[in-house]
């Protein structure tokens, strides 16, 4: 089932545009012009608002505020003014994200997939990324299923990429943060332990890239 | 009204009451020692001798008594030398002598007594007039009405002024004259009516009356006038003075001479003035250097935008003529669109870096979120040229007291920098850190990187004169410019330096807002 969205939008063609990127993105969207129309709708029927905020019938932040006061669904709110207070005003009313106008319809897909993305319910005891099983208790790791040796440092660097999956982790962090202390820790080192992580992953191991400029990442299976 | 006018007015309706109220009360006063002076006179004169006169002779009274009576109190039928008419009695009646007392053996004669001082050379007369007001002197003169009232009504004394009316070559007279009840209050003399006739005319004398007050009065009203009219020139001076300095934009001085609060308010003039004259030359300034970043900027302004309607104008040619779209065409009207509102976003950022007045507005934000916002604002541009755009952030939360307009513009600025004039197909990364209780955000490109004198140039204060040139081939004009003083103005530091892995890394660093409890 496609998430619904409320986009309140009084521009016809900025509306017309939005609506569309949406729904080729497989969104299914109601497109409101009005802000006192906005008002008056029950905002439980929605996984997602998008607010603009200069709106005929009543102003973008009333409308927040009135939503805000009925639940707590993600709201995205579209901005023309540069103007800080108006950010923060929208901010401090529970706006999740705002975008300040003009924007790339993509980056406005893009904000609104992170936010339907609900958060995985993370167990702290065991991580799943793709084939890799991660046992924090046990420290043990499995690829597909079977159980792989790995040194402290290699199960503590699986461990910190696993736990932000798709987040590039900067080389400085994981030398600070993974690298016993006690030893002279190198970011040359660094890249030694993670090439004989990638070579004991097996054919898992090409999931863990290299970023450019930063360090690693432990990619989405879906290559993305 | 003029201050001078409204002096004068001000001075002449106080004076003028003034001087009346004192003429009045004076003459209030000398009515009444006169009144005192004749009623004693009468008195005395009665008790020294000229009751037992009067009682002697009543038909026959009068004091002083007529000259044409020796030896007498007064003759009768005597001429009367000051016109005083012929006596008659009450309602025209008779004067007739009743109740006449057998003289007392003393000498009728009174006794010399000093006349009361009048205002002018004066003439006294007593005449008396029995219990019922009638006399028995037929020259006595006529009682008037308010004279009887008065003695009717149980008075000692009762008085009023008269006046004689001209006759036989004699002007007219006026006096004063006072009807007294005698202690022994019967007989034939029971009231003695005391006339004082003014010889000369009182009118000037009463006139005279006026002059001492008024003159009074009319020296005050005009030296305070003449000691005012100086103070009001100077204050017509200073209004020109001011007026000059206001037409002359305030360039001109008041210039007020001396060491009053005259002076005081010329100086305070100046002062207004002078801060108005810094008011306008800073916003004359203001106005000057925002108009020639206009100038400069509209230039590049209208340069992508005209580039963008000639990459429009071929894709519409190549639709309608049925050919396949051109990728690079397309790519690169996106870019232009994009940098055109880059280019807007900054000139706004630069309006309010320029008005050094304006306050930043600091709020407590999320570095992460304004971070993962600069980079997937670049990520259209970035796919477009091939760019590998990525970004780290940090396990935990950094937050920052920022102005998030300003700051996110700056970050953004960096960011589109990179994309935009790295290589094409190269990388761009974006890395928040956290450095002990500093933040630090990189923004790292494989690009050509700017030459070590460039990037000197690049720090220098005058930036913004040269940015107009700078600004489209190099691009790192106003984006950068103007990330480092929003830099400046947080009090964070901004460096340019070459990436280790080749091309340019702008490095921001500034504290971490202490956790809020």
């Amino acid at each position: 089932m496609s998430a619904r969205i409320l986009l309140v939008e009084d521009d016809e063609k900025l509306g017309r545009q939005i609506v569309e990127h949406l729904t080729e993105a497989g969104l299914e969207a109601q497109w409101l012009r009005d802000g006192g129309t906005a008002l008056g709708m029950t905002p439980q029927n929605w996984a997602l608002l998008i607010l603009d905020l200069m709106l005929p019938g009543a102003h973008g932040l009333d409308v927040l505020k009135r939503w805000r006061s009925q639940c707590d669904i993600p709201v995205l709110v579209l901005s023309a003014k540069q103007d800080a207070a108006v950010k923060v005003r929208a901010l401090e009313l529970g706006a999740d994200d705002y975008m300040t106008k003009p924007f790339w319809p993509e980056e406005l897909v893009a904000r609104v997939q992170a936010r339907l993305r609900r958060p995985v319910l993370a167990r702290a005891d065991r991580v799943d990324h793709g084939p890799i099983g991660i046992d924090v208790t046990a420290r043990r790791v499995f690829v597909a299923n079977a159980e792989i040796e790995l040194t402290k440092v290699e199960f503590d660097l699986l461990h910190a990429l696993a736990m932000r999956p798709d987040a590039a982790i900067a080389r400085s962090w994981l030398v600070q943060n993974v690298l016993p202390p006690e030893r002279d820790g190198t970011e040359r080192t660094l890249d030694v332990h993670v090439s004989r992580l990638r070579k004991k992953l097996g054919s898992a191991g090409a999931l863990l890239g290299t970023v450019w400029g930063i360090g690693y990442k432990l990619k989405r299976e879906d290559g993305a | 009204m003029r201050l001078a006018t409204r002096l004068g007015l001000t001075l002449l309706v106080t004076a003028v009451p003034l001087t009346l109220g004192l003429v009045i009360v004076r003459e209030r006063a000398s009515r009444t020692a006169e009144l005192d002076a004749l009623v004693d006179y009468a008195r005395g004169r009665m008790e020294s001798g000229g009751r037992d006169a009067c009682e002697e002779a009543p038909e026959d009274f009068q004091d002083p008594p007529r000259r044409t009576g020796p030896g007498r109190f007064g003759p009768p039928g005597g001429r009367d030398p000051l016109g005083l008419g012929p006596g008659r009695g009450l309602d025209g009646g008779p004067v007739g002598g009743n109740g006449a007392r057998p003289p007392r053996g003393r000498n009728p004669r009174p006794e010399p007594m000093p006349m009361p001082a009048g205002p002018v050379a004066s003439r006294f007369e007593l005449w008396a007039y029995n219990q019922d007001f009638r006399s028995d002197n037929p020259s006595a003169p006529l009682l008037d009405a308010d004279l009887r009232r008065d003695l009717g009504t149980g008075a000692e004394f009762g008085s009023n002024s008269f006046t004689l009316p001209e006759r036989s070559g004699l002007p007219m007279r006026s006096g004063f004259q006072a009807l007294v009840r005698m202690p022994w209050a019967e007989g034939p003399c029971a009231l003695v009516l005391a006339r004082r006739i003014d010889l000369a005319d009182t009118t000037a004398d009463r006139f005279g009356r006026f002059i001492a007050p008024a003159l009074l009065a009319g020296v005050l009203v005009l030296t305070t006038l003449f000691a005012f009219l100086p103070f009001v020139r100077r204050v017509r001076d200073l209004k020109h003075g001011v007026q000059r300095s206001a037409a002359s934009g305030y360039a001109e001085l008041v210039g007020a001479r001396g060491h009053d609060e005259l002076s005081e308010l010329g100086q305070a003039f100046d002062a207004a003035g002078s801060a108005v004259r810094g008011q306008i030359e800073r916003l004359e300034q203001r106005d000057r250097s925002l108009r020639a970043f206009v100038e400069n900027t509209t230039h590049d302004v209208m340069l992508p935008l005209t580039v963008l309607q000639g990459h429009l104008s071929a894709l519409e040619r190549r639709a309608s003529a049925g050919e396949p779209t051109d990728p690079v065409r397309v790519r690169e009207a996106q870019e232009e669109a994009h940098y055109l509102g880059a280019l807007l976003e900054n000139l706004g950022a630069a309006a309010r870096l320029e008005a050094d007045e304006v306050p930043l507005a600091l709020h407590r934000m999320s570095l992460n979120r304004l971070v993962e916002r600069a980079v997937s604002r670049q990520t259209t541009i970035a796919r477009g040229r091939g760019v590998e755009l990525v970004h780290a952030l940090p396990g935990e939360e950094v937050e920052v007291l920022a102005d998030v307009a300003l700051f996110e513009r700056a970050v953004s600025n960096l960011v589109q920098n990179a994309v935009r004039y790295g290589r094409e197909g190269g990388h761009v990364a974006v890395v928040l850190e956290i450095d002990g209780a500093d933040f630090v955000v990189r923004v790292l490109d494989d690009g050509p990187g700017v030459a070590d004198e460039e990037l000197a140039r690049l720090a220098e204060r005058s930036y913004r004169t040269e940015a107009a040139r700078r600004r489209h081939p190099t691009g790192t004009g106003l984006g950068l410019s103007i990330a480092k003083e929003v830099c400046e103005r947080h009090g964070f530091r901004f460096q340019l330096k070459r990436a280790e892995v080749g091309g340019l890394e702008a490095i921001l660093r500034g504290p971490i807002a202490p956790r809020a409890f």
